[in-house]
């Protein structure tokens, strides 16, 4: 059985996934939130039985997806070793663990995910990100979801003999000229993040020539990656992409949590008993988790616990000859044996300081603001919480420095900032809203901003835009429990405008007089 | 998990990233590598296939930390009664250290398959314990858990690896190449770390259009056969693997006169750097890339392309722009050497 070329173009994200299903070593795919469970359970279809679709567990850590457990009469395969090979589903990419996610993207696996199309590339996620496929009709897309159509077994008979043709397909000599020339025409991310790009497009396209019974890839089929993946919209432009791509999946970020809008309104962060102080960090009570050092071991208290072995056995094995094992046998190990171990992380506040060093601010506002962050920086300090840095400027936002309790690199940072260019404040908060995701302790955030945000996460000037950006982001802080205030002089009209207008506190600051409410 | 692995040699561009890991093994003593890059830079595949080009070292048979002969550490089953096992000719081991790895698979702990079995208090070696007198790398270091972090400090700080735990009390030397990689945009490397790295690389994307077809090509051809791919390759990574054996043999007679040394000292100074690390990995860098390069002795070339390499990630550095920090070592390496960048005497030690 083999497939026409009508009926891989006509749904590309079929296409896409009829490419992971047959092409063992390409990265994933990234496909609109809009059908995705509809598109894995089709995509189930067509792998063999030894190959059932494996789901990435929500808010996976690096640790769960590694480490096996293993007790006597007990054991359990480490996710990445059951893994290996097939085609994980990853239902909610932007709440992966950095550590996790890293993990992941190196280990033997293909990754189906639901990810936004915006058009900028999603930062890290080496996924092919074909068109999304729904019928422009709303009717006939609505038609479509309620009857979805009949799977088709054939199939995965076209699947099976596709993976056995794959190696022997050729590129052709024209295909390798065409290759780089149509990539090029694509939008920024459409072929996945990274220099790998290129090796995606190929490793599709000879499954797409496997799945059509072509024994080469030619020049007609390179051409045809313009039907599959989105297209850029203007003219390719000589700028290096990865400039202006931005270190977080940007559209995630920007998709607040479920009600997260409610809970804005319901609930305005608290105002700060006192300026600069943003809220006392709180040791981080032992757990149970994998992670951090080892303070002791005690008996589980929940129905699953995480095991270690090592303690268990340490508790079990004086008892063997009383419990009357045998020499050599396996130890009986009784359930008041069992031991967990806690654990203590670094904790302590973070207090994530926005230094808005754009054209707007001014020299005197941004020495303002590098005052107050500097106040802020050794009161912290003083307290072992720890303080990153985001600055705007030269029309970009960056994570000068990621939350860390080492002064003088921020104050060395801080020191540094000047006030030039545009203002992204959006993808200034995107990043800020990413890194108080990764947090593991309350989080605070200090804008240092007049609000007068003019780009957009995308890049555009375009203000309007760029304060429904900011609100949809400020939501997305407060429904993680981050507290956001905003630090500006009395007088300054549209600081107070800025923070009245999101419900933010505003502390005001005098030159000479240090801080005020 | 014996998947093929891309042979070192068939890696397009990246010159400084190749050389780099071709110097370090030439002087491990240069003190680790950070490749510093964006996902699907090859930072990863040029490290796995590097591997294959590890000079061979001498180690007891079955060792699993490869210690020296002729020093048995009771550690494992082969010389933990005495015995003297025969030593073998082993390629020196390239272990992975994962991200988010328990404490115990990194120092090592209790073997519990013997103590289950056997009811004896065997020691399992770790991580550390098993890249000693080979490579560890680290891919994504920057996500490192922080009390990994602190392990490997201590390890690589002292060449040892103390285990205290669960009824094992151990320490064996883990002396090992600290190669680690990552994305600094997701997240930054402890200070105190990234004073350990001897050299860094900013692994840049290729710029050239040819050649970001030329690396799908070889990429493609690789999927398909593997092996073929590899033997066509085989005869640049055997020249490859003598030279680096070649620089290593030679390169305590590699000679490193004073006025280099003169020069090594004047740039640290003027660029203001804390410590003098960087100027030791600087003048080891040097020596290495003289060795490599078959010379006797080190010439300001050597140091100028080297320069980049061993002080790059230890400049105070501009938040919001890194690259003006850059430009001043690169000022300052011309004035100081009266002699504009090294040339292409990184590609020339790669035997291109």
């Amino acid at each position: 059985m083999i497939l026409t070329k009508d009926d891989l173009l006509a749904d590309p994200e079929r296409a896409a996934l009829l490419a992971l299903a047959v092409h063992p070593k390409l990265a994933g795919v990234a496909l609109s939130p809009d059908r995705f469970e509809e598109r894995i359970a089709e995509l189930s279809l067509w792998l063999p039985p030894g190959e059932a679709l494996l789901r990435v567990p929500a808010a996976a850590r690096a640790s769960d997806l590694l480490h096996a457990e293993r007790l006597p009469g007990w054991e359990k395969e480490a996710f990445l070793a059951r893994a290996a090979g097939r085609i994980v589903t990853l239902a909610h990419p932007a709440g992966l663990d950095p550590a996790a996610r890293a993990l992941l993207l190196s280990s033997p696996v293909r990754i189906v995910a639901p990810m936004d199309r915006e058009d900028v590339p999603r930062g890290g996620w080496p996924l092919l990100s074909p068109r999304s496929s729904s019928p422009a009709d709303p009717v006939l897309a609505l038609r479509e979801r309620l009857s979805p159509p009949e799977p088709d077994p054939s199939i995965a008979a076209a699947v099976h003999a596709a993976r056995l043709a794959l190696p022997e397909v050729r590129f052709e000599e024209k295909a390798w000229a065409a290759l780089a020339g149509v990539a090029r025409r694509l939008a920024p991310g459409a072929l996945g993040d990274g220099d790998g790009r290129l090796v995606s497009a190929a490793r599709a396209l000879a499954a797409w020539a496997a799945l059509l019974g072509h024994p080469s890839v030619g020049e007609g089929l390179v051409e045809r990656l313009g039907d599959i993946f989105p297209l850029r919209e203007s003219a390719p432009s000589t700028a290096c992409p990865e400039r202006a791509s931005h270190p977080y999946p940007p559209r995630d970020a920007l998709e607040p949590p479920e009600d997260a809008g409610d809970v804005a309104k319901a609930a305005p962060p608290e105002l700060p008993a006192v300026a600069p102080s943003l809220g006392k960090g709180r040791r981080s009570p032992g757990e149970t988790g994998r992670e951090g050092r080892v303070l002791y071991h005690r008996r589980p208290a929940d129905r699953r616990p995480r095991i270690d072995v090592a303690a268990t056995l340490r508790r079990a094995l004086p008892f063997q000859r009383l419990r009357g094992t045998p020499a050599g046998a396996r130890p009986h190990i009784r359930e008041e044996d069992l031991r967990v171990a806690v654990r203590r992380r670094r904790s302590g506040a973070v207090h994530l300081v926005v230094l808005d060093a754009s054209g707007s601010m001014g020299g005197e506002r941004v020495r303002l603001g590098r005052g107050a962050a500097l106040a802020l920086l050794s009161e912290a300090h003083l307290s072992r919480e720890s303080v990153g840095l985001i600055v705007i400027g030269r029309g970009e936002a960056r994570l000068a420095v990621p939350p860390m309790r080492a002064p003088e690199r921020v104050r060395r940072a801080v020191l540094s900032a000047r006030a030039t260019g545009g203002t992204p404040l959006p993808r200034a908060l995107a990043i800020a809203l990413e890194a108080a995701r990764r947090a593991k302790a309350p989080v605070s955030v200090l804008l240092v901003t007049d609000g007068r945000a003019n780009l957009t996460l995308a890049g555009d000037r375009d203000p309007e835009r760029a304060g429904v950006e900011v609100s949809r982001l400020l939501a997305g802080l407060a429904a993680l429990g981050a507290r956001a205030v905003v630090l500006a002089r009395g007088s300054d009209g549209p600081a107070r405008e800025f923070a009245e207008r999101n419900g933010l506190p505003l502390i005001a600051v005098h030159p000479l007089h240090g801080f005020t409410r | 998990m014996a998947s093929p692995i891309y042979p070192f040699v068939a890696i397009v561009g990246q010159t400084a990233l190749r050389a780099s890991l071709c110097l370090v093994a030439a002087d491990p003593r240069i003190g680790g590598l950070l490749l510093f890059g964006r996902r699907g830079t090859s930072k990863s595949t040029a490290v796995r296939g590097f591997a294959e080009l590890l000079p061979e070292i001498e180690a007891p048979e079955g060792c699993p930390i490869q210690c020296l002969p002729g020093e048995p550490l009771g550690l494992c089953r082969a010389c933990e009664n005495g015995g003297r096992p025969r030593p073998a000719r082993v390629r020196a081991p390239l272990v992975t250290l994962p991200l988010g790895a328990a404490e115990d698979s990194v120092t090592g702990s209790l073997d519990i398959g013997r103590a289950l079995a056997e009811g004896v208090r065997a020691f399992e070696a770790g991580c550390l314990g098993r890249a000693h007198r080979g490579v560890l790398y680290i891919d994504e270091v920057n996500l490192l858990e922080d009390h990994l972090v602190d392990l490997l400090l201590d390890a690589a700080a002292s060449g040892t690896n103390v285990v205290e735990r669960e009824g094992v009390s151990v320490t064996h030397p883990a002396s090992f190449l600290l190669v680690g990689s990552g994305n600094p945009q997701e997240g930054e490397i402890r200070p105190q770390l990234l004073d350990r790295f001897g050299l860094s690389v900013r692994v840049e994307t290729l710029a050239r259009e040819d050649d970001r077809v030329e690396v799908a090509r070889r990429r493609i051809a690789f999927d398909q056969d593997p092996g073929a791919f590899d033997l066509s390759w085989r005869g640049r990574s055997a020249e490859l693997r003598e030279r680096i054996a070649a620089a290593r043999a030679r390169i305590e007679k590699v000679a490193l006169p004073d006025s280099g040394l003169s020069t090594v000292a004047r740039v640290a100074a003027r660029l203001a750097l804390e410590g003098h690390r960087g100027e030791i990995a600087w003048a080891r860098a040097a020596r290495a890339l003289a060795a490599l390069l078959g010379e006797a002795e080190v010439g300001l070339p050597h140091l100028a392309a080297t320069a980049a390499l061993a002080l790059a990630h230890r400049l105070p550095q501009d938040v919001l722009d890194p690259q003006p920090a850059l430009d001043r070592l690169a000022e300052a390496v011309e004035e100081a050497l009266a002699f504009p960048g090294g040339g292409d005497l990184l590609s020339r030690s790669l035997g291109e």
